[in-house]
């Protein structure tokens, strides 16, 4: 009878381990698949040889323009460069059309936040992957995971479901903000960030 | 029996372990975190528009230190304010409650309709009704003055605005133009007159003063033009010097050098006896030699200073000997050296015994008149504007007024920082009848105005900033408009005229553009000082500029006028009330009085004294208020800090629920213990939210004496649930 009782409380422990840590993380976000796949390396390797800032640039009065527009693609794909079958979707679908492509930020924060590039980029000499990790580099974007409840990208809580990062990169809350302020002892006040 | 294979408590024990499995992982805690975000995008969550930055500049107008401001605008919506760092004034700096200015308009607490109070709710109802019903009192005491008088509160008096204000009152027989107790320009009016007519008013030099001795202003918080402060003490250790000397240990006196915790009421005596120290031990200024021969012809004064040597000051305020004698000699070795006198109104003015002493070491250290103390300034240029032969009623003190003879009061509420407390005003109507009417973009006194008219709030309006008191020297700006402000909210002077005519007034109608214009084309026409532009930066003569108009196209993408300093005046100091015999038999018997307050503190009560900053008091948006007081930056409204002792004495704990009784009523607070707090006293918070009646204004229970100050008051203090 007690062994009956023990398996059941030790059946019921194990049941939700296995609940919180395997399958809620399946449950709670949804994969979306990029518009269009992007392959980083090609367009910073040797073969094209641009530097991030060539789309991910500043304008004029220091705000950073984040994703580019269509405009920049057109720039170098008024025609098609090459027959892949990204090359076949972005032309079609978004250049000859004039539709932006609706990409989807990994990085995106809540409307409240406002982070300056500038500030961390020219100020601070932070590299743009000590945040974004080796996106630059990376031959496919990966998958897009929306989380359900919140709308955000995985990639803001980070790719462990624990929060334990794998990365200084892995993760783009709140708290990975203060902690790089307080590695750096720089002050960070609410109002720093958000308006 | 027969044994089942799953009973009750199999069921519970995996629910059990069910529920240890679950706190083992992230699931509660990841679920708890999304859910919080998932609440911040509610759809009717305002959301700042996406777009192209601009960059535009106004200035602040949420106090009279009008500090210069950049916002950033997505489009035409304001979404980040900076302090704009080439400011003349204000350097750069602004305060919490001006970085998050642009809140405002979406404050829950936000007035967007005319409404009245009805059966203890307040009601929306047609401005045409509200007018209406205005205008038939208006009528009945115009045609009536024996039924009342009609007064005017204007929390900024000074602006092209005030015009229409004191045009209002002097249709009345009796109208009075009231304006808030201002601590500075109290303080500053011992000196009135000593720089001739060409200087008829006198600002601080704070920023060149070497030491400065604070009787409770909150100079660290807020006080008077901030920057003008601040950016010495932060620029260099070398900022000036500065001794608090209040009962309560404030932020202010936490950062100041020293602090001296008189008892309460004795800050006359803690004045005087600095002064006794210089005076005896011959520490003033070589040339004040025969001022202060021609002071000791007096009986008074040799008499009061020798009754008060550092041993009996410092019994008398608490504090020790050696403290009164090192701080005085600490102001002889740091000419020039500033006294300055109270803080935010809202915690208690001094009276006017204690300016005069407080004031008297501004002599004693040759700070009257000269460089970093009070200088002379010129008055900021009147409006260039035809009041077609009607004359302005002159500015007066709520205390001046007699009680319960206003029977019409308006209440220009825009600026709350200076916010008079109920009582008092409430002493002034006559019961019963009175009609209270307040020009509002929030909450402020709907405890006491049945009639609330909606006002553009700051960055909705065209508004004028005139010179802050403090300042040395004469200035203006504007506040520009940068969002559009409710449909039903319109000036304080649109208003005016709407209710002059359903009252069928004689009056010619106003516009806030004719009024500003008005100011600026008197400010043109003085030839004088400069004008900052905010945008690009650099300063050009009045006198450059061609037209008023070219001035006002300035003015209106953000600038500020400064006058030119005041030449080398040499005030005449025998001309101030310091050398009348009668100034100090008034102190020697206010000594006397002070005595038997002080006295009065160890019976077996306590001793209530409300206190504030200018921040606190400044309206700010929720998220400004949340921040400072969740940080306790700020102590929250509805508590009372004591110290351990007389918790302990009280039978009191932290947290408790208490009653403070005084013979003007009760108040209900929650006890906070704090070791600094000199026993026998309760400090009691006073905020821009109690004006709003969100909480009881703990001024409300204290003692206010005739001539409207309140500071100490006699209380009992008892646990609620005994």
């Amino acid at each position: 009878m007690r062994l009956r009782g023990s398996l059941a409380f030790i059946l019921g422990l194990f049941l939700m381990l296995g609940v919180g840590w395997f399958v809620f993380p399946l449950a709670l976000y949804e994969a979306i698949d990029q518009p269009l796949q992007f392959s980083h390396k090609i367009h910073t390797g040797e073969q094209v040889g641009m530097s991030c800032e060539d789309c991910h640039g500043f304008r004029e009065d220091g705000s950073f323009c984040g994703i580019p527009s269509l405009e920049n693609c057109v720039n170098c794909h008024s025609e098609p460069q090459g027959k892949s079958a990204a090359e076949k979707v972005l032309f079609e679908r978004y250049i000859s059309t004039k539709q932006e492509i609706p990409w989807l930020v990994y990085s995106r924060q809540p409307e409240n936040v406002y982070f300056s590039h500038i500030q961390h980029v020219k100020l601070a000499g932070l590299k743009c992957e000590r945040c974004h990790g080796p996106h630059g580099s990376s031959e496919t974007l990966p998958q897009y995971q929306r989380n359900r409840i919140s709308g955000y990208s995985r990639n803001i809580w980070g790719q462990s479901i624990s929060g334990i990062r794998s990365a200084p990169w892995d993760g783009m809350k709140m708290d990975d903000c203060e902690r790089c302020h307080a590695e750096k002892s720089v002050g960070a006040s609410c109002l720093g960030c958000h308006k | 029996m027969k044994q089942t294979l799953i009973d009750r408590r199999h069921i519970l024990k995996f629910l059990g372990g069910s529920a240890l499995g679950t706190a083992l992982t992230p699931l509660p805690w990841k679920v708890l975190d999304d859910v919080s975000i998932w609440t911040q995008n509610w759809s009717w969550i305002p959301v700042p528009p996406k777009g192209e930055k601009l960059v535009r500049h106004t200035t602040c107008a949420l106090c009279p230190a009008g500090c210069g401001v950049k916002v950033s605008c997505i489009g035409a919506q304001p979404v980040g304010l900076f302090g704009l760092p080439g400011h003349p004034t204000s350097r750069g700096f602004l305060c919490p409650a001006g970085l998050l200015g642009h809140h405002l308009p979406y404050d829950p607490r936000r007035v967007a309709q005319p409404s009245r109070l009805m059966a203890e709710s307040r009601r929306a109802l047609p401005a045409e009704q509200i007018l209406s019903e205005l205008g038939k009192g208006l009528a009945r005491l115009k045609a009536d003055p024996a039924a009342g008088r009609v007064a005017i509160i204007d929390s900024l008096p000074g602006r092209s605005t005030s015009i229409a204000y004191r045009r209002l009152a002097s249709q009345f027989t009796g109208g009075a133009y009231i304006v808030p107790p201002d601590p500075v320009r109290r303080s500053l009016g011992v000196f009135d007159g000593i720089a001739g007519e060409a200087y008829p008013e006198l600002g601080i030099d704070v920023k060149r003063a070497r030491m400065i001795v604070s009787f409770g202003a909150d100079l660290l918080e807020g006080w008077g033009t901030p920057a003008r402060l601040l950016s010495g003490r932060q620029a260099s250790d070398q900022g000036p010097l500065l001794t608090q000397i209040e009962p309560r240990y404030s932020n202010t006196a936490a950062m100041a050098d020293s602090w001296l915790p008189v008892r309460p009421g004795s800050e006359l005596m803690a004045a005087l006896g600095l002064a006794a120290v210089l005076v005896n031990e011959k520490l003033f200024p070589a040339d004040l030699l025969p001022s202060v021969q021609a002071l000791n012809e007096m009986a008074d004064f040799r008499e009061l200073l020798a009754a008060l040597p550092p041993s009996r000051c410092g019994d008398l305020c608490g504090i020790s000997p050696e403290a009164v004698a090192r701080t005085a000699r600490e102001m002889a070795a740091h000419f020039p050296s500033l006294a300055l006198v109270g803080g935010n109104c809202s915690g208690g003015p001094f009276d006017k015994n204690d300016h005069l002493a407080i004031n008297f070491l501004n002599l004693m250290t040759g700070a009257a008149g000269g460089e970093g103390g009070i200088v002379p300034r010129r008055s900021l240029p009147d409006p260039d504007f035809d009041v077609e032969g009607a004359e302005l009623a002159s500015p007066t003190d709520l205390s001046q007024v007699p009680d319960e003879s206003i029977a019409f009061l308006v209440i220009d509420s825009t600026v709350p920082r200076q916010a008079i407390p109920s009582a008092l005003i409430q002493r002034k109507l006559v019961p019963g009848e009175a009609v209270v009417l307040a020009f509002a973009s929030g909450t402020q006194y709907s405890d006491l105005s049945p009639y609330v008219l909606p006002v553009p709030l700051y960055l909705e309006a065209f508004q004028e900033i005139p010179t802050p008191s403090d300042s040395p020297v004469a200035s203006c700006s504007f506040s520009v408009p940068l969002v559009p402000a409710p449909p039903a909210a319109v000036s304080s002077v649109q208003w005016l005229n709407r209710l002059a005519s359903s009252a069928r007034l004689d009056w010619p109608e106003l516009s806030d553009d004719s009024l500003a214009d008005a100011r600026i084309k008197g400010i043109w026409s003085c030839k004088r000082g400069s004008v900052y532009g905010y945008s690009d930066g650099t300063a050009k003569a009045n006198s450059d500029f061609a037209s008023a108009g070219e001035l006002t196209t300035v003015f209106k993408s953000g600038a500020c006028w400064l006058d030119s300093p005041a030449d080398a005046v040499k005030p005449q100091l025998t001309g101030s009330a310091y050398f009348r015999p009668e100034t100090w038999g008034r102190l020697r018997r206010a000594v006397n009085q002070g005595i038997e307050v002080v006295s009065k503190q160890t019976n077996d009560g306590v001793i209530v004294m409300p206190f504030s900053t200018a921040l606190a008091t400044t309206i700010a948006s929720p998220l400004a208020a949340k921040l400072t007081r969740e940080s306790d930056l700020y102590a929250r409204p509805g508590v009372a800090v004591i110290s351990p002792s007389t918790a302990g004495r009280l039978a009191l704990q932290e947290g408790q629920k208490a009653e403070i009784e005084t013979s003007n009523g009760c108040l209900r607070v929650r006890i906070r213990l704090d070791e600094s707090t000199a026993p026998g006293m309760v400090f009691v918070p006073v905020s821009e939210s109690d004006a709003s009646g969100a909480h009881p204004d703990p001024r409300n229970v204290c003692e206010i004496s005739e001539d409207g100050v309140w500071r100490a008051t006699p209380a009992k203090l008892r646990r609620l649930d005994v």
